[in-house]
């Protein structure tokens, strides 16, 4: 007998399964950039500077001076007699001394005109371009003629002087350029009989001697050049006018440094200093209310991640690095913390201060409406405090001064004011990512600059903010500029706390909300989501991700101090052409870290859906 | 007498070479009675949607009884789900309706994939989520039969289909195919395979 049994009536209906491959319609696409790039002034050496455009706030020692005169660019600065003196009130001491000006000259006339070396009315050095020569000139009790040179200046007009003085050894020198940059004649002598301690400009020769002056600038440093550092072989920077004009350019060889030529233009109003790779892409570009001959500025570059993704573009691996950040937390209703940096900087004409920092707040419990400042420069005018802030109250805004900002705040911003005195007129400007968002002018008596600071005094609310890149710089030398970007664990930038109850600060690894990932559609509306399948922790890290298709936002995957609470994001909407960008935020102490194996699908309604492997894994 | 004797045995001899002493012969009838089929094929509530792929559409091509379906689907790399393609219903409803039992048999499976590829059918009850393991998977990587389901009257199954494409590798050119036989039959015993 048979083992096996068979059916006695079966039914038999063909099935047939074809499957066609198509390339995928959604991939994903690596952000452009995976390093954040900061341009940030590192050294100041101008002592006194103006382009005149502004009220010069100067003294007139002797003679008469007229502003605004017309000046090489612009307005200028005229002085008659014989001589006449002008000066601001700054005093200089020690090292080298490197002031320049532009002077408008007529070799026929005889009269002198240049740069005047201040002692007193009846001792100074007069450095200037004289007839066809440039001479060198001691007053002391009587004019003296120490050393002179021809220059051939071919007729009226502007040209550039150049001199130094250096105290210790009276060592004395003048050089004059053509306005175009050629170099026509100098001439050096050292004398200690005066002991200047002032610079200015001065005309003499006779009682109706008159002279036309533009661009001063005195500093102890080569005024001729700007400095700029941190960057790549290959790289170019541009400094460029605020109508867009090119001031100077130069490409950094091995080095990573270049100097930039700035001998006809030293000082650059709202200039914009901007860096590009070999390729011409714009790595970093910056504005600055005042670019000086003279200044040093560095380009700090921080990793953010790294990735790659897979040949077809269906799978991803990201490593995300945290960076170190001052995080200033109110986690009390009856608490409150500030965080400030003492300035005291008496503000002079043309001069000005800026304070910026990068900043994520979020958490905000606020039911009286306080508020969480987020910069804030305070001054004192005449006897009148006053204070110039960014405040966050909620929602999708910042208030920048008197201006609402509409702005996405689950993301991190780069804040900035700028404080400008002209004569009594003080202009305070907000900028936002580098764009101007308010500005507004007030007429004060006195200008200093107090002080900055970051957090609120009221007691009320509670939040989280997390703040990068601080930064602080003056349009003279006597304040330095400072910049604490808080990797070595410490804030260098803050000097005093005030706090209460469950308030503080602390320098941790943070992950700003950073775009790490996106994805693209080709071809038609899906919807998306991303879910964690395993996950492996060192310490305990705080992370988040989620995903935006730029008009809505889904909920996150999160783990909390190493904890998963949330595996799964919420759907979103992917449109055709349309891109899906990831994000990632959390808190990562030192040596922490967390790999998160995801997987990211897509459906089209309920028919069909498509998984792509994702890891992400987040260091501290 | 003698040679009639020689010549009786030599008839008798030639006679019994060839032929059997006796028969019987029985009539038997059979009649078929052709009955509509009690297991169909019907589309599935996302037959002939649209796909993946610019201008895609999940092809679902029901035969004109029923008794055959073609599926056309559009898979990419990695992994693509097609859920609720077509059905398997058991018509029969009443008074002496009975339930069905199914096989999937692969007579040809997919071939020319990848290493690292997968190919499966799977059969979900009517109506439940896709968060648990299907009633049945078969693999159209690899030929032969199912196990058994079993279809109970009035009811009937959802198809679904898994495709993993390995990421790295050449899309096929061409179509790939399997084909499969739905068997059922209302004895639980391994149905026969025939010619």
């Amino acid at each position: 007998m048979s083992s096996l049994a068979y059916a006695a009536s079966a039914a038999f209906n063909p099935l047939y399964t074809i499957m066609s491959p198509v390339s995928p319609p959604v991939y994903y696409v690596g952000p452009e950039h995976n390093l954040i790039y900061n341009l940030v002034l590192s050294s100041r050496n101008a002592v006194n500077y103006t382009d005149f455009e502004a009220v010069p706030g100067w003294s007139s020692l002797s003679g008469s001076w007229s502003w605004p005169a017309q000046g090489y660019s612009g307005k200028g600065f005229s002085g008659t007699g014989n001589p006449a003196v002008a000066s601001p009130s700054t005093t200089l001491s020690g090292g080298t001394w490197y002031v320049s000006c532009k002077v408008y000259h007529v070799p026929s006339d005889g009269y002198s005109r240049g740069i005047v070396l201040y002692e007193s009315s009846s001792r100074m050095y007069f450095l200037a371009a004289a007839g066809n020569n440039i001479e060198i000139w001691r007053l002391r009790n009587n004019w003296a003629r120490i050393a002179f040179t021809a220059f051939n200046p071919q007729g009226a007009g502007w040209f550039i002087l150049n001199a130094t003085y250096t105290p210790a050894t009276g060592s004395l020198y003048l050089e004059v350029y053509s306005i175009s940059g050629s170099r026509l004649a100098s001439v050096s002598i050292s004398d200690s009989r005066v002991s200047p301690s002032r610079v200015g400009l001065g005309v003499r020769g006779a009682a109706a001697a008159t002279g036309l002056f533009d661009d001063f600038i005195a500093s102890y440093s080569r005024n001729g050049v700007v400095g700029v550092s941190g960057l790549s072989s290959g790289w170019t920077t541009i400094l460029y006018d605020s109508t867009g004009n090119t001031v100077a350019s130069a490409s950094a060889g091995a080095s990573g440094a270049v100097e930039l030529d700035v001998r006809l233009k030293p000082e650059v109003r709202d200039g914009t200093i901007a860096v590009k790779d070999s390729l011409g892409n714009t790595v970093c570009s910056k504005t600055f209310k005042q670019v000086l001959g003279g200044d040093s500025f560095t380009l700090h570059s921080y990793k953010v991640f790294d990735e790659s993704i897979g040949s077809n573009r269906t799978s991803a691996s990201c490593n995300v690095y945290s960076t170190g950040a001052l995080h200033v937390y109110d986690y009390d209703l009856s608490g409150r913390i500030v965080v400030s940096k003492s300035l005291n900087y008496r503000m002079g004409s043309n001069n000005y201060v800026s304070v910026g920092c990068c900043a994520h707040v979020f958490n905000l419990t606020d039911p009286q409406s306080l508020g969480v400042v987020v910069a804030e420069v305070q001054i004192l005018n005449g006897t009148s405090n006053a204070w110039f802030s960014f405040y966050y109250y909620g929602g999708s805004s910042v208030r920048a001064g008197s201006a609402s900002v509409s702005l996405n705040m689950n993301l991190p911003h780069s804040y900035t004011i700028t404080l400008y005195l002209n004569g009594s007129s003080l202009c305070v400007e907000y900028w936002v990512d580098n764009v101007k968002v308010n500005s507004e002018s007030y007429t004060v008596s006195s200008l200093t600059a107090v002080g900055v600071s970051v957090g609120r005094y009221a007691v009320g609310n509670m939040y989280d903010l997390y703040l990068d890149m601080a930064s602080c710089e003056a349009g003279a030398w006597n304040l330095q500029p400072s910049y604490d970007d808080f990797d070595d664990g410490v804030d260098n930038f803050f000097t005093s706390t005030t706090s209460s109850g469950n308030a503080g600060k602390t320098v941790t690894g943070y992950v700003f909300p950073t775009l790490f990932l996106e994805a693209y559609d080709v071809d038609k509306t899906y919807y998306a989501r991303l879910l964690t399948l395993s996950f492996t922790v060192v310490g305990q890290p705080t992370v988040s991700v989620w995903m935006s298709n730029g008009t809505s936002y889904s909920s996150q995957v999160k783990a909390v101090n190493g904890n998963l609470l949330s595996p799964s994001t919420s759907e979103i909407q992917l449109r055709r052409s349309g891109v899906l960008e990831m994000y990632v935020n959390g808190t990562i102490p030192q040596s922490s870290s967390i790999t998160l194996n995801l997987e990211f699908s897509y459906r089209l309604d309920s028919q069909v859906t498509v998984r792509y492997p994702q890891t992400l894994k987040v260091t501290g | 007498m003698r040679k009639r004797l020689l010549l009786l045995t030599a008839i008798a001899c030639i006679l019994g070479v060839a032929f059997a002493a006796v028969f019987v012969f029985f009539p038997a009838n059979i009649t078929m009675s052709f009955a509509s089929p009690p297991v169909i094929f019907l589309p599935g509530e996302n037959a002939n949607q649209p796909d993946i792929g610019q201008g895609n559409s999940i092809g679902v091509t029901v035969g004109e009884n029923k008794t055959s379906v073609s599926i056309t689907l559009h898979p990419t790399y990695q992994k693509t789900y097609y859920q609720n393609i077509t059905l398997v219903k058991n018509v029969e409803s009443g008074a002496g309706s009975k339930a069905y039992n199914l096989w999937f048999k692969v007579n040809n499976p997919v071939s020319g994939l990848p290493a690292g590829s997968q190919a499966k059918l799977l059969v979900y009850q009517a109506g439940v989520a896709r968060n648990g393991a299907p009633i049945l998977t078969v693999d159209l990587t690899s030929s032969g039969v199912s196990n058994m389901i079993t279809l109970n009257a009035n009811s009937f199954y959802e198809i679904d289909f898994f495709v993993v494409f390995p990421e790295g590798q050449r899309l096929p050119q061409n179509p790939v195919q399997a084909s499969l036989e739905l068997i059922f039959s209302p004895q639980s015993e391994t149905p026969p395979t025939y010619p």
